[in-house]
């Protein structure tokens, strides 16, 4: 599941609760898809219920990068459990989107751009 | 030590299938942080044969079987679906930054699977696909 909350004009709020798989990665690919074509290019991802995510979820967010980019956008990602953080970590995730602990640094970071 | 689970192909019951493996892992007493990776390179495998092998066509079936031997535990994942080892190679060969210019996210999960896994085989046995992946304990 996928709590929508508007930060500004343009910067949004996902918040993912329980378990992201293969078959869950198709409404979250909805739900971007949705708020870029809005107008939404600064996308913090809150993963605090988030309890389990396979690379059909990872993958949603990676075939947005470019997109966000080119907007001068991007996704942080913040409060991710161990289980959640390592599957970032084996694909080399962390390396290309940004990561913080926290919503305040989350919205730091989107306005780093 | 054996379990086994059938489901049909489709998505949807791979939330059914790590259930399953959590509660059969438990059970076989294999540690928290190694259970935890067994289970996501099981799902991973699981999607790519529902999704890519078998067109998420519900009439279908994927059997698991999971046995727990000596000082290993293994995964056999079978289904009668199309496997296309090109396609298999093709998304294993791309890389993260590949994969991001392209908008694609193929071949995450195979990655997953190799990184988790100790073992990984492909092959097939009685006109049947199998998967199969071995974890030493």
């Amino acid at each position: 599941m996928e709590i929508i909350s508007k930060l500004s004009e343009d910067a949004l709020k996902i918040s993912l609760v329980g378990e992201l798989d293969a078959n869950g990665a198709i409404n979250l690919d909805r739900i971007i898809s949705k708020a870029i074509a809005d107008g939404y290019y600064k996308i913090a991802v809150d993963c605090r219920q988030l309890e389990y995510i396979s690379s059909a979820g990872l993958g949603v967010f990676i075939s947005y990068i470019s997109e966000l980019k080119s907007h001068n956008g991007k996704f942080v990602f913040y409060h991710l459990r161990e289980n959640v953080e390592s599957v970032f970590n084996i694909l080399g995730l962390q390396k290309v989107v940004a990561i913080t602990h926290d919503f305040t640094q989350a919205k730091n970071q989107l306005h780093e751009v | 030590m054996k379990s086994e689970f059938t489901t049909p192909c489709t998505p949807s019951k791979l939330a059914d299938i790590r259930r399953f493996l959590y509660s059969t892992l438990a059970r076989f007493k294999v540690a928290e942080g190694v259970k935890h990776e067994i289970v996501l390179a099981v799902d991973e495998a699981c999607a790519n044969a529902i999704i890519h092998g078998n067109n998420c066509d519900i009439s279908k079936v994927l059997r698991l079987e999971v046995r727990k031997e000596e000082r290993q535990l293994t995964v056999e994942i079978s289904d009668v679906g199309v496997i296309d080892n090109n396609e298999l190679d093709d998304a294993m060969d791309k890389s993260l930054d590949e994969l991001i210019r392209e908008r694609k996210a193929g071949g995450l999960g195979l990655k997953l699977i190799y990184s988790l896994m100790d073992e990984v085989n492909y092959f097939a046995r009685d006109n049947t696909n199998i998967c199969s992946l071995r974890k030493k304990l």
